[in-house]
């Protein structure tokens, strides 16, 4: 992407502004040239209509292909909203009256509680949070709402969520997730436990196991609310009640909010994946909007990924004043390469090594951009990067290079004895 | 396009307003169409009970000062519709006929 329209984009990432920061913006869009690719841009980074309403608050005049074809994405993710929120009420009532607790998730609830307008939070799907013992109670039930609901038949669930539930509605598909936890082990602590032994210990952990967090029992009542909460995996402080439309409805407490859409956005910070400029405003403007109220010294204790998360995107779309006053983040000097994406293996692979040099990719892929390893190892812009540089980095690379390898030695075995028994 | 034939709406296709601006799009495609006031008009008469015929009619009631040009307005509007998949024609044929549509010269 170009970088000036990176910046532009990147910018916008926040549900509201002040007077300088249009102004900034206006400056900013006032440098770009060429706007062809900017509607496609903000649209894979979920960002049109975020970038069109600061536009037309900053008084930029687009041009005219560009703001029409920005209307049409911003009327479709609209209409969207409208369906997927109609949708979730029929699922949070089909849930309620069989007493399944649930919580909603994401961009289902953010665009509720902290954008202006919903519209101006493009979604792709539902996801809600359930207690594993009603997971599949809960599938079963959007099964009877319409979905197409796949269960497993087997005990136990492999993933954190269970497969997508899908239902053709006004034009659109919706997609209706069941979570039973936040996050789920992922490649990082697999792997972490072959190179543990190979790495020499220091004072600090070179590696930073990124555990889920540690579920305990809500407790009883919601304080005034007249609802109790099973246990639902992952969380450590009771629920947001929020309004979804007319609806009444339940999302994350602050600081689990927090750290799930931190966790979430560094998680696709990896060699397949980009970091969605929508997920930075949604952490930005959380954070913001809930700056009075998010217990601080609990987010330092518990989830400290979360002040150094904090401390990149002020990279990307300054902090407001009363943020960086209120949260102890630690302010590093900027990290070279914003907003620049992993480009090495194995996104980079077969011709487009041999297009881009393999010279070229083998730097991609040992050394990416100083900002992508501090996202995607969570370092802020403050903790030292040495080790993740040359250490870490390389020896994760390398064992996913073997993984790779030794999984397509056992496909080609496995094929030669199927060859062979025939 | 036969006067007799009734224009209706495809499913899922919607037309709403931004910024002062009828846009017409269907929330699974790409495509967009801009609409002035008279089309927005023509849209929501695409119902598949009135005719072509009527519509043109209706219209130049609705604006008689531009009677001479609303016939060719409505064809060309039905036929942008039409191209764009946000109309099928019920009724009498089915074939874009623009001879038949225009009006008589004098």
């Amino acid at each position: 992407m170009n970088d000036t329209v990176y910046r532009l984009l990147a910018l916008c990432a926040r549900a509201q502004c002040d007077v300088a920061f249009y102004q900034h913006l206006a400056q900013e869009a006032d440098r770009l040239r060429e706007w062809e690719e900017v509607p496609a841009q903000a649209e894979a980074q979920g960002m049109a209509p975020l970038f069109y309403a600061h536009c037309k608050t900053a008084g930029i005049v687009l041009p005219l292909a560009v703001k029409r074809e920005l209307q049409g994405l911003i009327l479709r993710h609209r209409h969207a909203n409208q369906v997927r929120t109609r949708a979730l009420h029929d699922i949070l009532s089909a849930f309620e009256a069989a007493g399944i607790p649930a919580l909603v998730l994401k961009g289902a609830a953010l665009c509720h509680l902290v954008y202006p307008q919903p519209g101006l939070r493009p979604m792709s799907d539902l996801d809600i949070l359930v207690p594993e013992s009603e997971a599949r109670r809960a599938q079963r039930l959007l099964a009877e709402l319409g979905f197409n609901a796949p269960l497993s038949a087997g005990p136990g669930f492999p993933h954190r969520h269970l497969t997508g539930a899908t239902l053709q509605a006004e034009g659109i598909v919706v997609t209706a997730e069941i979570h039973i936890k936040l996050f789920g082990g992922d490649l990082d602590s697999v792997l972490l436990a072959h190179l543990q032994p190979l790495v020499s210990p220091i004072s600090r952990p070179i590696v930073r196991v990124r555990a889920p967090m540690q579920g305990h029992m809500v407790p009883g009542r919601i304080t005034g609310q007249g609802e109790s909460w099973m246990a639902l995996a992952g969380l450590t402080v009771p629920p947001l009640p929020f309004l979804s439309g007319e609806m009444k409805a339940y999302t994350l407490g602050y600081e689990d909010m927090l750290g799930h859409l931190c966790l979430h956005l560094t998680s696709h910070v990896n060699m397949v994946d980009f970091a969605r400029l929508i997920w930075v405003a949604d952490i930005v403007s959380f954070a913001e909007r809930f700056v009075s109220a998010i217990d601080w010294e609990r987010v330092q204790r518990q989830s400290p990924f979360v002040l150094d998360t904090l401390s990149l995107l002020h990279c990307t779309t300054p902090l407001s004043d009363e943020l960086l006053s209120l949260a102890p983040i630690k302010m590093g000097p900027a990290p070279g390469g914003i907003g620049v994406e992993y480009q090495g293996w194995p996104q980079t692979w077969g011709k487009g090594w041999r297009s881009k040099g393999y010279c070229r990719v083998l730097r991609d892929t040992l050394f990416p951009s100083e900002w992508w390893l501090r996202m995607r190892y969570q370092l802020g812009s403050t903790r030292p990067l040495f080790w993740y540089r040359w250490l870490h980095h390389p020896f994760y690379i390398l064992g996913l290079m073997l993984r790779e390898l030794v999984k397509g030695l056992v496909n080609s075995f496995s094929m030669q004895e199927v060859l062979c028994s025939h | 396009m036969f006067p007799l034939s009734r224009p209706r709406r495809e499913l899922d296709y919607r037309l709403e307003m931004i910024d002062g601006e009828l846009l017409l799009f269907h929330p699974g495609k790409t495509k967009i169409m801009y609409c002035n006031q008279s089309a927005s008009l023509i849209w929501r008469l695409c119902d598949g009970q009135h005719t072509v015929e009527e519509i043109t009619s209706l219209l130049g009631q609705a604006f008689p000062e531009a009677a001479d040009t609303i016939p060719a307005e409505v064809e060309a509007t039905l036929q942008q519709f039409h191209e764009h998949g946000a109309i099928e024609y019920i009724g009498e044929g089915d074939q874009t006929d623009s001879s038949i549509f225009r009006t008589p010269a004098g």
